[in-house]
């Protein structure tokens, strides 16, 4: 086989060949019988290629757009769940805890640091006559960054390209940023879909991946949260940050734990620190058993007969939905990816559940059963109810 | 706003079951799920974005790319917990499927992604955006941030190299009937 030709066929079969070409491959095709062949065979990969089946899970089609939707229409509308969970990425400033300046603190800051630096330059050039100059020079080109650094933090940064334009780059650099391999010569724009901030430390950059993870997660089937050792290196301030927010996050549902009946007593006689990360092991393990009662329920619904029952149940489900959001979360912040993965797959059922109608047809019921049975969800309540500890017990 | 979603629900449905295609072949072998969830965000990301934003039919090829990048992502985790314990649940959640459908499906799946394995990144995405998505060259290289010289190489080498490596399976599996019967279901290559 000719190569030259292969690479034109290759060209032909893809309709990327100029006129010409093509039609001098097209003779030589007619006369060179293994290059029919090699063509033939491109086209056969093609059709292999191709019959790769295509996702044809309607349901998780379903679920994954309600999911887009619902998590978009929260961050819009401020809605308590995405508000409550929502971790904000720290900035360097808080993670270095140092205060908010305003723009006029900034601004004696800067001529504070202007005026060190003069002095500097000052005291050297008294020293060392000779040397004045050579002093000057970074000093008058330290002297405006000084003076705007703090104020251009607090500004939006610009965007890499076209502000208009959604800049498509900007996951690129989501890849490099996690644990992934760089691509060469790709450019790295910070980002996302966030305007890209300013990297003005290397040594959070590990707080700011968990974050990004997190922020990415704002999804109920979200990415697989990143392990491992760089983010167990993020810095204690960051780690309390989270245990606050986990807090205010269980403490802003708090009306819904004791709509559905979980006793909040208990919790007193935990410290605070461990308050914040025991007690949602705790509620993880009563929202699951509460779940698998629910599971069992639908599982043996007979529709049709019992739509009264069918409502109660799509209120059961509404009240743990928002709990299983919370301890989803919290279960990727801990790490914990069996519980994780748990809720995970609960979340899809119960918000078919959650939007059953009124009366439910025994098709959008045996269509919940259907799935509960292939997501085998009752072995995995089950696997995790007995793995947790209970503290409310 | 109603509109802005409506168009936006279109667009989904339109391209979230290739997309995941895409994902699956792109991660050759991970779980289903990281395929699904990488789709998600990405349309996630899109409807931040605003697909009203986008030039006309660039939604997709910024969609794609943003999937691809967040596939090496996911290839390149160390994530083997996280894997194996979908693996697991996956295999429980297929009890209830047909057992005989579900076999040809994912012997179908296997030689598809056993082949595509075998080929580098940036080979296999150019060749499953031309072949599956039907994307031109200039499309392409859009999505993936390179040249259209590169990306006619990269098809071309994808091309040749699982030609030969079909034809080293077809004679290999040859020799034994069970072969035979896998790869009764796809196109055989004449060699």
């Amino acid at each position: 086989m000719n190569c030259d030709w292969a690479e034109k066929i290759s060209l032909l079969i893809d309709g990327e060949l100029p006129a010409e070409e093509r039609r001098a491959t097209e003779s030589h095709l007619e006369a060179c019988a293994a290059c029919r062949r090699t063509k033939e065979d491109f086209l056969s990969l093609r059709s292999v290629v191709n019959s790769y089946p295509l996702a044809a899970d309607a349901a998780a089609e379903r679920r994954a757009l309600e999911n887009i939707l619902a998590v978009s229409d929260g961050a819009t509308r401020g809605d308590a769940a995405a508000a409550a969970t929502k971790t904000p990425r720290p900035s360097w400033r808080e993670l270095l805890r140092l205060p908010r300046l305003t723009p006029a603190a900034a601004t004696a800051l800067a001529v504070l640091l202007l005026s060190v630096a003069l002095g500097v330059v000052w005291s050297v050039s008294r020293r060392d006559a000779g040397q004045t100059l050579v002093a000057e020079g970074p000093a008058q080109d330290k002297a405006p960054q000084s003076s705007t650094g703090p104020t251009q933090s607090d500004a939006p940064p610009p965007k890499a390209s076209n502000p208009d334009a959604p800049n498509p780059d900007a996951p690129a650099s989501d890849a490099p940023a996690l644990d992934g391999p760089s691509e060469p010569g790709k450019k790295s724009a910070p980002g996302g879909v966030n305007a890209p901030r300013r990297k003005l430390f290397d040594v959070p950059r590990a707080v700011e991946r968990r974050d990004d993870v997190l922020a990415a997660r704002r999804t109920p089937r979200g990415a697989v949260p990143a392990g491992g050792a760089t983010l167990e290196s993020a810095s204690r301030a960051a780690e309390d940050r989270r245990r606050e927010s986990a807090a205010d996050a269980l403490a802003e549902f708090r009306p819904l734990f004791a709509a559905a009946g979980a006793p909040e007593g208990d919790e007193s006689v935990l410290p605070a620190g461990a308050r914040a990360a025991a007690a949602p092991q705790g509620d993880t393990a009563r929202h699951l058993e509460q779940a698998q009662i629910l599971m069992r329920t639908i599982r043996n619904a007979r529709p049709g007969s019992r739509t009264a029952a069918i409502a109660d149940e799509r209120r059961r489900s509404q009240q743990l939905l928002y709990r299983n959001i919370v301890l989803r979360r919290e279960a990727a912040r801990a790490g914990n990816a069996p519980v994780e993965h748990a809720l995970d797959s609960l979340e899809p059922l119960l918000i078919d559940i959650a939007n059953l109608p009124e009366s439910a047809s025994r098709e959008d019921v045996s269509v919940i059963q259907e799935r509960m049975r292939r997501k085998n969800i009752a072995a995995v309540l089950q696997a995790n109810i007995a793995a947790l500890p209970r503290t409310y017990q | 706003m109603a509109r802005d979603t409506e168009e936006f629900e279109s667009f989904f449905h339109e391209t979230y079951p290739s997309l995941c295609r895409f994902l699956e072949c792109m991660l050759a072998g991970g779980v289903r799920a990281s395929a699904q969830d990488i789709a998600q965000e990405s349309f996630l990301r899109l409807h931040k974005e605003g697909l009203g934003r986008f030039p006309e039919g660039e939604a997709r090829f910024w969609l794609y790319r943003v999937a691809r990048n967040m596939a090496l992502n996911e290839l390149s985790r160390a994530g083997v917990r996280q894997r194996l314990f979908g693996r697991v649940v996956e295999a429980l959640s297929r009890r209830g499927h047909d057992p005989e459908q579900e076999l040809e499906m994912n012997e179908r799946r296997e030689i598809v992604l056993e082949m595509l394995k075998s080929l580098p990144e940036h080979q296999r995405a150019a060749l499953l955006l031309r072949e599956q998505e039907e994307m031109s060259y200039r499309e392409i290289a859009g999505v993936l941030g390179v040249t259209e010289g590169k990306v006619k190489v990269d098809v071309f080498r994808a091309r040749t190299a699982l030609r030969e490596r079909w034809a080293r399976a077809q004679k290999t599996l040859a020799a034994g009937a069970a072969g035979e019967a896998s790869l009764s279901g796809l196109p055989k290559l004449v060699l």
